[in-house]
């Protein structure tokens, strides 16, 4: 039998990115096959919205099921609760993404198989990122993301704006890429080995004559996520990506390429980073980068925040600031000395991860809500809660969740992020996470100010998407999550603890399910 | 009379170099001793050292130039050079891939579309010649002039300092190995429980697999047994790469004329029917009223 159907097929844990591929392949026939535009807009968002739950499906089958972690496809993507639970986010980012681009894209002016094909591809590639466990499945699947990206983010030809968004993304991302892979390269011609687990045990051997090779290494590799997750000094692209980007696409960089590019970095800080380095604790030079990556953005991302008037910008620039808190809560995983407390850190990242999925992609499905032709950022929120008070409630539930006010998931999530930095000892960053979010605080509160206590703007007209029931059920779904997400957090938490367990805890190396292929001696 | 003898020498020895396998004994391997040792990490050292230097000096001329074919053409050069370093790494697949891929049909492509938008002799002033950064870059002021005058690059002090670093960095680790490092110019054949694979495994004088060569890299993709691990899925994520650019050009390069005009005749009938909007209203409160 061919060899590729036997591995696919094989493995039924690997048909997420199966089915959303699938999905995407389906989407883009559709548009191609169809007369009419208009017409096809509904079979391909069911279509595309069939491959994300089918993708669901397979996802929880293997997550109910007894199982161990282990690795497919000969040590390329490890299937483990931690990987399943980054999966999970990064869909619930792409179905946002779906209902809300149902609406909006007529304003692009392309088929909305196109357009939901790239984001199926895209999310695919992110699936394949966060459970990748060697360096050349991470730089692909990080590129099969990115390009979709790219595209996506200039999709919107009769745009400047969108075009110089695509361009500046396209730009930047390349050098991130380079970064990238000069330092996986760099990382394989000292250990000889592609694989996170037997990088992190051949760096930690005690007589590494190439220690600075390797530090080089990974801090590059550390550089080019940065760049993805868009943390200062490596954020200058966000403001202006994300606001020329169409309101849905940047919803969606928002919420899934931050679920992708944190899982993969976690799971490369915690499998790839050793313990020691020749014979010395790792800590100094890995984790001073990224205390000074995170306290910097956190204080620069809020700080910018502030002086914005467009909201989309502000958004923007506020998930410089998020970036920053979830790198802080990475800082706390590799202070605390003992496995326990990283997993506690870890579990923090992804409740916390969870959260701001929520609380902003929920943010920009509003503004594609109340987005006109003549403003493209729906940055016009004056009164709105005179004008369709519902929507203006539901902006203020995601405000202060982002702001990490009681009652809603944010607080949950900073509350578990900032506790975990105290107990691992790193108080200072603590200190400045917490009086930089009280910063934050200041510029979400305005935009509940401007929707309730300031009179529409003369001549604003009702927004003409108010028949648009796909952000409605986005904007619907989100508020209620954000909401239950704080009330009862607990069986969330509960997944998330269950989630990093299985990837801090020291264990034994993961069977390679891959019984036609014995074991590979080393190259001597 | 070295220099004699040196020739003598080199003309015996490169009786046994052939291009593009490592540079070792290929095919029956019994009467050829393989070409090792000082004097191979010699050749291969200057192959190295001409081939860096051709790299280097190529891709800062193709930044100076102004006119953008000289500028492709020292691309090419770069390319070229980037070749030669990595035959010299042993890396001889990807030495030749780098001459077809890069060399071959991507700079190609690049010239294809420079001639195809008609640069002429007043060509180069259609590019910006200074852009002081991205953020700052506005295409109005390229039209009026106002960028293209001044000096042709714009030195920013934070990116030289950042330059600088990164090269120290790199100076400094190159300078922290250990020395023998540098004279490991051998291609290493790759082993497998017992002994080196080779080509033909029931043969044991046949010539053993080399890391990097192209035998190794066709074996790591499509072989799922012995010590090659399976590259299958990998290589199948590349075509997906490949895949969504594809599909992104065609996305992005897709013509808008025919929407546009679409778009214009749906706002003139719009606007005709705003003109008789009253009109319609009367007509269709008379239709349902029937």
């Amino acid at each position: 039998m061919y060899p590729l159907l036997e591995t696919l097929f094989g493995f039924d844990v690997f048909m997420p990115v199966v089915w959303l591929f699938l999905a995407a392949v389906v989407c883009v026939s559709i548009e191609l096959g169809a007369k009419d535009r208009a017409g096809a807009k509904l079979p391909i968002f069911y279509a595309a919205l069939g491959g994300v739950l089918l993708a669901f499906v397979s996802l929880f089958n293997t997550w109910g099921g007894a199982f161990e972690p282990h690795l497919i496809l000969n040590g390329g993507v490890m299937i483990d609760r931690f990987g399943l639970f980054l999966c999970a986010g990064v869909l619930i980012g792409t179905a946002l993404c779906c209902f809300t681009s149902l609406g909006a894209i007529d304003r692009l002016r392309i088929g909305l198989g196109d357009f939901l094909g790239l984001v199926l591809v895209a999310a695919s590639g992110m699936l394949l990122l966060v459970t990748s466990y060697d360096l050349i499945m991470i730089f692909l699947s990080v590129e099969l993301m990115s390009l979709a990206i790219y595209v996506l983010a200039g999709i919107n030809r009769s745009s400047g704006r969108s075009a110089e968004a695509a361009m500046k993304y396209f730009v930047m991302g390349a050098f991130a890429s380079g970064f990238l892979v000069l330092g996986m390269a760099l990382i394989y011609g000292v250990t000889q080995t592609i694989s996170l687990a037997e990088i992190g045990d051949a760096l930690a051997a005690k007589d590494n004559a190439y220690r600075n090779v390797a530090m080089l290494g990974i801090g590059m590799v550390v550089i080019g996520f940065a760049f993805k997750v868009g943390a200062v000094p490596f954020h200058q692209w966000v403001p202006d990506v994300y606001t020329g980007a169409p309101t849905p696409v940047t919803g969606f960089m928002a919420v899934a390429v931050k679920f992708a590019a944190f899982g993969a970095l976690g799971r490369f800080v915690v499998e790839a980073f050793p313990d020691t380095l020749g014979g010395e604790k790792f800590s100094p030079f890995g984790m001073g980068m990224f205390w000074a990556i995170a306290a910097l953005s956190m204080v620069i991302g809020n700080w910018l925040a502030v002086t914005q008037e467009n909201v989309k910008r502000m958004l923007a620039y506020s998930s410089i600031a998020h970036s920053g808190y979830l790198l802080m809560g990475i800082v706390a995983m590799q202070a605390y000395p003992d496995s326990l407390g990283s997993s506690d850190a870890m579990s923090a990242i992804l409740f916390y991860l969870l959260v701001y999925a929520f609380g902003t992609g929920g943010a920009f499905a509003l503004l594609t809500w109340t987005a006109t032709d003549s403003n493209e950022d729906g940055g016009d929120l004056r009164g709105l809660a005179k004008r369709s008070p519902g929507m203006a409630l539901a902006m203020s539930i995601f405000m202060l969740s982002l702001a990490g006010i009681p009652l809603t998931g944010g607080f949950i999530g900073k509350y578990m992020l900032f506790s975990s930095a105290i107990e691992a000892g790193e108080i200072w960053l603590a200190v400045i996470g917490i009086l930089a979010s009280i910063v934050g605080a200041f510029y979400y509160l305005r935009v509940i100010v401007l929707m309730y206590m300031k009179d529409p703007t003369p001549g604003e007209a009702e927004a003409k998407n108010a028949d648009d029931w796909g952000v409605r059920f986005a904007l619907l779904t989100a508020s209620i999550a954000t909401v239950v997400l704080g009330l009862m957090p607990n069986p969330f938490v509960a997944r998330a603890e269950n989630a990093s367990v299985t990837i801090s805890a020291p264990q034994q190396p993961a069977p390679v399910l891959n019984a036609a292929i014995p074991a590979a001696p080393s190259r001597s | 009379m070295l220099m004699g003898k040196a020739g003598v020498f080199i003309a015996e020895r490169s009786a046994q170099i052939r291009p593009f396998a490592p540079l070792t004994a290929i095919g029956p391997t019994d009467n050829v001793t393989p070409l090792s040792g000082v004097f191979r990490a010699h050749i291969m050292a200057e192959i190295f050292v001409v081939s860096a230097i051709v790299s280097v000096v190529g891709a800062v001329l193709m930044v100076a130039r102004r006119n953008p074919i000289y500028g492709l053409i020292f691309l090419l050069v770069s390319f070229s050079g980037a070749a030669g370093v990595f035959y010299s790494l042993n890396a001889t697949f990807i030495a030749v891939s780098q001459i077809l891929v890069y060399a071959g049909a991507i700079a190609v492509l690049f010239l294809f579309v420079l001639m195809f938008i008609d640069l002429g002799k007043k060509g180069e002033d259609k590019f910006p010649a200074r852009v002081d950064s991205l953020s700052t870059y506005e295409p109005a002021a390229v039209e009026e002039g106002k960028i293209s005058e001044g000096p042709r690059f714009q030195f920013s002090y934070p990116a030289a300092v950042v330059a600088m670093t990164v090269f120290a960095l790199f100076v400094w680790v190159a300078a922290s190995l250990p020395e023998e490092t540098f004279d490991k110019f051998d291609p290493v054949p790759i082993h497998g429980p017992a002994g080196p694979i080779r080509e033909d495994e029931t043969n044991s004088k046949s010539s053993p697999i080399y890391f990097g060569s192209t035998a190794a890299v066709g074996r790591a993709i499509f072989e799922r047994k012995g010590p090659f691990e399976s590259f299958a899925l990998h290589y199948e994520v590349v075509g997906l790469v490949i895949l969504v650019g594809v599909m992104g050009a065609v996305i992005l390069g897709k013509r808008i004329g025919d929407e546009q005009r679409e778009e214009q005749e749906r706002k003139l009938k719009a606007a005709v029917a705003g003109a008789d909007g009253h009109d319609d209203h009367g007509h269709d409160h008379g239709h349902g009223h029937h």
